[in-house]
This record gives C-alpha cells, sequence and structure tokens, in this order.
C-alpha cells in the first residue's frame, strides 16, 4: 500500500521530469536514469520512518531533485515543528513547563542541525 | 509492486521453438508500425503520461516514472540499432554484421579477436542477468558457458542467440506512444527443442513469472541494451581491425566502385544481393575467386565440384591417387576449393594463382566442422610426382595428414598459421549450394611501380 508521503514524493518527481522533458531541459536518458533510481530507492514497502532517513541523500547523486528534497524537508519540519508545539501545549496543560521547554530546546536544536 | 503486463500468449505457445519458448521477431516483423517523428512521438507520450495516467491514484505516478524509464531504454535501443545499421551499410556486407537484418556474428568477433591478440574476452562481456537466463535455459553440459554467438538487433527487437542447442532470449520494446497489446514491452525466452522436458518447462515458468514484474523486467532489458551499447561501440575498432588484417590492396572506396559497377552490369544477380540471412549459425567464410562470366551459373547452380571432363588427365590422376588416401567422408575429386582467410585471393604470394584484375570474390558460408584445410602446394608435389616419375612420393598421404579441420585452423593464432601451409586450401565437400554464396569483392588493377 502506496502511502501519502511517497504518493507526495513520486507525484512531485514524475510532474518535474515530464516537465523539463516537455521543455526539453533534460535528455530522456537522464530522465530515465532518475527514474529507475527513484523507483529502486523508494519501493512500495518504504515506511514513512525509512523515507524520512533517505529523503536527505536522494539528490545526492542527480542534482535535479535538489528542489524536491528541500521542498519536502521543509515540509517535514513544519509538520515536527506543529507536533511538537502540540505536545509542548499539552506539558504546559499539565504542568509540565521544564519537559516543555526541553522539548522546544531539542527541536531548535534539530533545526539547527 | 504493481505488475507488468503479461506477454501476449503467442509468446509462450507453440512454436517452432517449441511450446514453451515463442519467438517474437515474426508477429513483429509481419505487423510493422509506422515511425513517428521522434520528438512528435515523445510529445504524445509525455501528454499522455500527465493527463491520462499521473492523475491515476495511488499508483500513477510510479506508472509515469516506469514509463519514463522504460521510453529511455528505447532511446538507448533507437541510437544503437541505428549505428549498427550504420555500420552495416559503410562495410557493404563482412562477417561481422549483416546488412538489413542487423545480424551481428558475435561468434565470428570473438573468434576472430583471439585469432588476432590470443587473448580469449568476448567483445563484450555477457551481463549476468544473461548469463544466469542461457544457463536456466541450457540443456546439456557444452551449454554452461554463456557466452553469445548471434545478436541481431532490428529496430526495436534484440534477438540474442546462445547456440542452437540452447537457444537464447528475445526481447521486444514498445514501438510508439500509444497503448495496447502490439505496444507493449516483451521477453521471450527460447530453447531451441521440439518438447521440452518438465524441468525446463518449470524453469521457463519460474523466469516468466519472474519478468512478469516490471521491476527485473525494466533491469533485464537495461542489461540487454547495455550489453548492446557494449558490442556496438567495440564493433567498429574490430571491423577496422579485420580490414587491416585482411590486407585488401584497394581502398574500401574503391572497392565499393568496383562492385558498384558490376551491379550494373548484372542488376538482377543474386549473388551481388545475399544477405545470409538464412545460413545455419556457426557457418563460417572462405573465399573463391572466379572470372566475372561465372556469376550468372554460380547463382544459379552454387558451386560445383568440376566434372572429370573438364579436367585434365593429370588432374584426373592425381585426383584418383589423392583420394586413395583420404579420410572417411571426404573426396577431392568430390569437393570444391576455397581460401579460408578474406585477404588471401587479394595477395599474390598466398593464392597461388594469378587472377586477373575485374576476377570475382564471392564469400561462401560453409560448415566448418565438416569443412578441412590443408595445403595445395602438397598436391601440386603430389601431381609433379605422378607426372614426372610415376609415383607421388608419399604427398598424396601427406596432404590429408596436413589437414585440419576449419574450425580449428580459424582458431589459430596469425603467427602459428604463418608458414604452416604453402597454400591453404579449404576442401569443401560436394560444392557449395547458391543461397551461401556472395560476392565479396573484385581483384583490383595492380599498383602501378615507379
Amino acid at each position: 500500500m502506496t502511502s501519502q508521503k511517497l504518493y507526495d514524493l513520486e507525484t512531485d518527481v514524475a510532474s518535474l521530469l515530464l516537465d523539463r522533458l516537455e521543455k526539453e531541459q533534460i535528455t530522456l536518458q537522464r530522465a530515465a536514469q532518475i527514474s529507475k533510481y527513484i523507483l529502486r530507492a523508494l519501493p512500495d514497502t518504504i515506511t514513512d520512518e525509512q523515507i524520512d532517513k533517505i529523503l536527505p541523500i536522494l539528490d545526492d547523486e542527480f542534482v535535479e531533485l535538489s528542489n524536491i528534497v528541500h521542498k519536502h524537508l521543509m515540509l517535514k519540519q513544519e509538520l515536527d515543528k506543529d507536533l511538537g508545539i502540540t505536545e509542548a501545549e499539552k506539558l504546559i496543560h499539565e504542568g509540565k513547563l521544564q519537559q516543555s521547554i526541553d522539548l522546544m530546546n531539542n527541536y531548535i536544536t534539530q533545526k539547527a542541525l | 509492486m504493481n505488475e507488468a503486463p503479461l506477454p501476449t500468449g503467442a509468446i509462450f505457445e507453440a512454436t517452432h521453438f517449441g511450446p514453451q519458448g515463442e519467438l517474437l521477431k515474426d508477429p513483429v516483423r509481419e505487423t510493422p508500425q509506422a515511425e513517428q517523428p521522434r520528438n512528435r512521438g515523445l510529445f504524445k507520450f509525455l501528454n499522455r503520461q500527465r493527463t491520462e495516467v499521473l492523475p491515476q491514484e495511488p499508483e500513477g505516478p510510479k506508472h509515469v516514472l516506469e514509463a519514463i524509464e522504460e521510453r529511455g531504454l528505447i532511446d538507448r535501443m533507437d541510437q544503437a540499432s541505428s549505428r549498427i545499421h550504420n555500420i552495416a551499410e559503410a562495410e557493404g556486407g563482412s562477417n561481422f554484421v549483416t546488412p538489413l537484418t542487423n545480424i551481428i556474428n558475435l561468434d565470428e568477433i570473438n573468434r576472430n579477436r583471439m585469432s588476432r591478440t590470443g587473448a580469449d574476452t568476448p567483445i563484450a562481456e555477457v551481463p549476468s542477468e544473461l548469463s544466469e537466463i542461457i544457463r536456466d535455459l541450457s540443456i546439456a553440459a557444452t551449454d554452461q558457458n554463456p557466452a553469445m554467438t548471434y545478436l541481431r538487433v532490428e529496430d526495436r527487437l534484440i534477438s540474442m542467440y546462445h547456440s542452437v542447442r540452447a537457444g537464447g532470449i528475445v526481447i521486444q520494446l514498445p514501438h510508439g506512444a500509444g497503448i495496447g497489446p502490439d505496444n507493449l514491452l516483451r521477453v521471450a525466452f527460447n530453447p531451441q527443442v521440439e518438447t521440452p522436458s518438465p524441468e525446463l518447462q518449470a524453469k521457463i515458468q519460474a523466469l516468466r513469472k519472474k519478468y512478469s514484474r516490471k521491476e527485473p523486467l525494466l533491469d533485464l532489458v537495461d542489461a540487454t541494451v547495455g550489453y548492446v551499447e557494449r558490442v556496438v561501440e567495440a564493433l567498429p575498432a574490430e571491423v577496422e581491425a579485420w580490414n587491416n588484417g585482411a590486407e585488401t590492396p584497394t581502398s574500401n572506396e574503391g572497392q565499393k566502385t568496383l562492385l558498384s559497377d558490376l551491379k550494373q552490369r548484372h542488376p538482377e544477380n543474386p549473388l551481388l544481393r545475399r544477405d545470409f540471412g538464412e545460413v545455419p549459425e556457426g557457418y563460417q567464410s572462405v573465399y573463391f575467386v572466379m572470372p566475372e562470366a561465372r556469376l550468372e551459373e554460380i547463382a544459379e547452380k552454387g558451386l560445383l565440384p568440376t566434372d572429370e571432363q573438364y579436367k585434365s588427365p593429370d588432374r584426373s590422376k592425381t585426383d584418383r591417387v589423392v583420394d586413395e588416401k583420404a579420410p572417411e567422408g571426404f573426396s577431392r575429386a568430390d569437393a570444391v576449393f576455397a581460401y579460408p582467410d578474406k585477404g588471401m585471393p587479394y595477395d599474390k604470394s598466398k593464392r597461388g594463382r594469378n587472377w586477373k584484375p575485374g576476377a570475382v570474390v564471392v564469400e561462401m558460408k560453409v560448415d566448418p566442422a565438416g569443412t578441412l584445410v590443408t595445403d595445395q602446394g602438397v598436391y601440386t608435389e603430389a601431381s609433379r610426382g605422378l607426372r614426372d616419375y610415376g609415383d607421388d612420393g608419399g604427398f598424396a598421404q601427406d596432404y590429408w595428414d596436413r589437414a585440419l579441420t576449419l574450425d580449428k585452423y580459424s582458431r589459430l593464432k596469425p603467427s602459428d598459421k604463418e608458414g604452416m601451409f604453402v597454400y591453404p586450401e579449404v576442401v569443401i565437400p560436394h560444392g557449395v549450394e547458391p543461397e551461401f554464396i556472395r560476392v565479396s569483392g573484385i581483384i583490383p588493377e595492380p599498383p602501378i611501380d615507379n
């Protein structure tokens, strides 16, 4: 079963390749190499956690993918931030102020990395 | 993972290769599709991917990526096919590539490589995917060496043959941007057996199952196209080395002009248009020289042993004496003769006879295992002995003792062939059918000495 994350990522790559091929900004053979790489790197069985791990290195071999990688990393950060804020608010409501501060510090440190 | 559409039933149903290994070339040849201008076809393809395939959830994007990967393979194949076609045309027919059908004789190329360099390395390594298939399909211990003997690249159809016994595989790439059963990527496995054993049937079913999945199928085609590309990459150097080794004393351009003139004089002669498409696997080329006046006769009857009534008394007598010592299955009286190497008809020092400029050199395909190479010089000695002293002096026996099969001879290094015979001659029992003969060149005017 294809996850939404995988579906979104593949949609972006497929759209990018179709765009570039239509505008003749990429050769068919290069587009085919990228397609092959994506299909092998992101099999149907991959989990969202595994996608998160592989995402930062997905454009190492094919620089054409850098915008997509950046977009999905930003989305992940936004998602992590939203989840973090929700969790911190919950901890504050429970009176766990120090734990809430630690959680936010942890998020800021990770983002800085 | 999504499944690739299974090849149509015809691929795995009964054919002349046997019920488990349908060959695709005939259906494809019978239903050629008009080639579209490349960009137009590509844009049509891209448009269909964007409007019809991409929106399909959840696997639309994956199918688009697979289609692009497939399309890239087709593009590579088109380039390789075009290069082979150009090489075949430029050569005007050679041992290595057959014009029109684009059959690459890997066996011949590899034999020449070995003969030239002494190294037993093929023109290109067979990828592991193909080696495994060949081993799976092999039906004899001798088939375990997965080297390919023939590679046929015709448009978007790749046929690879390992041997007569073990067969090979056929890959058909899609033709156009449209969809439908005629426009699918297909692979067929074709062991050359009438009735496959249950074990072989099981292996074929396993292969069929494996390559009905898109990813392994694309990987197999990728490996195959890569193999074709490596062969094409190395081919020009092999052809050049062969041409240099042949020592033809005229330029290719000069030969082309002479051949063009010959075609004008004999517009209907099939020997000038033969592509050797039906020659059995493993047959090798030998060369024969004749006056132009014999072209029509040879085209009709083939090359036949000289009738006794046309022989000189000396030759009749020598043939009789020599044939008394002949090994079983061979008779010099019932044979025709040829040069074993392409350059010999053009080389006065090797051909043992002085041909007039304008004589026609023909290439003949013969069974190398049923054909001998021996020394015409020894035959001449036997003839002299009989004429002058009434005794062959042992040369009749020597003539056959020195013989080796053409198969063995062609695997020798040039340095080993040098000095082996005074005038090597190929002894071909019973003659050669016209279907196995074609014009190869013309003896040119001798160069003018300053």
